[in-house]
């Protein structure tokens, strides 16, 4: 597959990612739902799932989480903007590090297969990415950085994470039920549609973010 | 051992883990109650507090307007001498807790109606909802 064709799907998949976490994500925060981890489990997994299962690129989540990462930053409202875009920034790593056995196939697993790995994701991708943010957003903030407090927060991270895990678990087996063939004729879409959707759709994601601030 | 089994295994024993944590958060945040807060040790109702420590309106670097009590007044309040030279640790109902030095104590305010501790000089991942406690380390 050609790389331009990769890149243009990657900022697609990214764009979306970061007009959904700063739509949706700041108002479930703001209505005190579990906001990371919904979007975590139904939405980045979601998205980076879908990416995997339409291009079958290794690497391409990487870069779809660090430009989601980079969108909730530059949006200025809702929850905590640092952490939140250190967090989705490495969600799309852990999912690259879960995905990167090629035994795990999506296309050829079983329904107990594609449940389970949903509720690993989810949870996997959550609590790492909480944990991660947590050492961070300190760091990048020149605040100090305290052991205990991140000890101290692990069991609420692996409480909430449970929520993440249990979308992840509904959304992969809903993802791998479409149809396999709807997912190449994306790919194998003519140059001349395939571009300008994909930068259209990108760029009306980026204009949907700066009306949201 | 396949992929096959070991995969739902892991799946199950995360849930797990996920519940058991579930049940220890929930435990910790019944040790609070709504009408007092630990500082120092020792017990304060929040009218008392109010009384005694004078209310400022801060704009964070986060974001927002934030209207409470000055922090640095609730730890002078408290008894503490020589607050400059403590650490303070504020724990949240859940168990979520954060350690500030005194200068963020002194750009800290307590918001009375969610009884959180925003800051205007840190990130907001340094708030502290539902606050049960303040301890000087």
């Amino acid at each position: 597959m050609k790389g331009m064709r990769i890149l243009a799907g990657i900022v697609l998949f990214g764009s979306l990612w970061g007009l959904m976490e700063c739509g949706l994500g700041d108002y479930l925060h703001n209505q005190g739902i579990w906001a990371g981890a919904i979007m975590t489990g139904f939405v980045g997994f979601g998205l980076m799932a879908i990416s995997r299962r339409i291009y079958g690129i290794r690497g391409m989540q990487l870069g779809m989480g660090l430009i989601a990462g980079l969108l909730k930053y530059i949006h200025p409202v809702g929850g905590c903007m640092l952490c939140s875009a250190i967090a989705i920034a490495f969600e799309g790593a852990i999912f690259e590090m879960i995905w990167y056995s090629p035994k795990l196939s999506m296309d050829k697993m079983s329904a107990i297969m594609k449940i389970s790995m949903g509720v690993i994701s989810g949870y996997v991708i959550y609590s790492t990415g909480y944990i991660i943010t947590q050492i961070l957003t300190p760091i990048a903030a020149s605040a100090p950085v305290y052991m205990s407090d991140i000890a101290a927060v692990i069991p609420k991270i692996l409480s909430t994470a449970t929520i993440a895990g249990l979308a992840g678990g509904l959304a992969l087996p809903a993802i791998l039920s479409i149809p396999g063939d709807s997912a190449s004729r994306i790919v194998n879409a003519r140059k001349e549609v395939y571009y300008p959707a994909a930068y259209a759709i990108s760029l009306l994601c980026w204009i949907g973010i700066l009306m949201l601030s | 051992m396949k992929v096959e089994r070991v995969v739902p295994v892991i799946a199950i024993t995360l849930l797990l883990v996920g519940t058991f944590s579930t049940i220890y958060v929930q435990s910790y945040g019944e040790k609070g109650s709504s009408d007092y807060l630990k500082i120092n040790g020792k017990e304060f109702q929040i009218n008392e507090i109010v009384k005694a420590c004078s209310e400022k309106e801060i704009k964070p670097e986060a974001g927002g307007i934030y209207k409470g009590v000055l922090l640095s007044d609730m730890i002078n309040f408290s008894g503490v001498e020589n607050p400059s030279g403590y650490k303070y640790k504020i724990i949240g109902s859940d168990g979520y807790s954060k350690t500030v030095g005194w200068n963020s104590v002194q750009n800290g305010i307590f918001v009375l109606e969610k009884r959180e501790v925003v800051f205007s000089d840190l990130p907001k991942q340094f708030w502290v909802k539902d606050v049960i406690e303040i301890k000087v380390i």
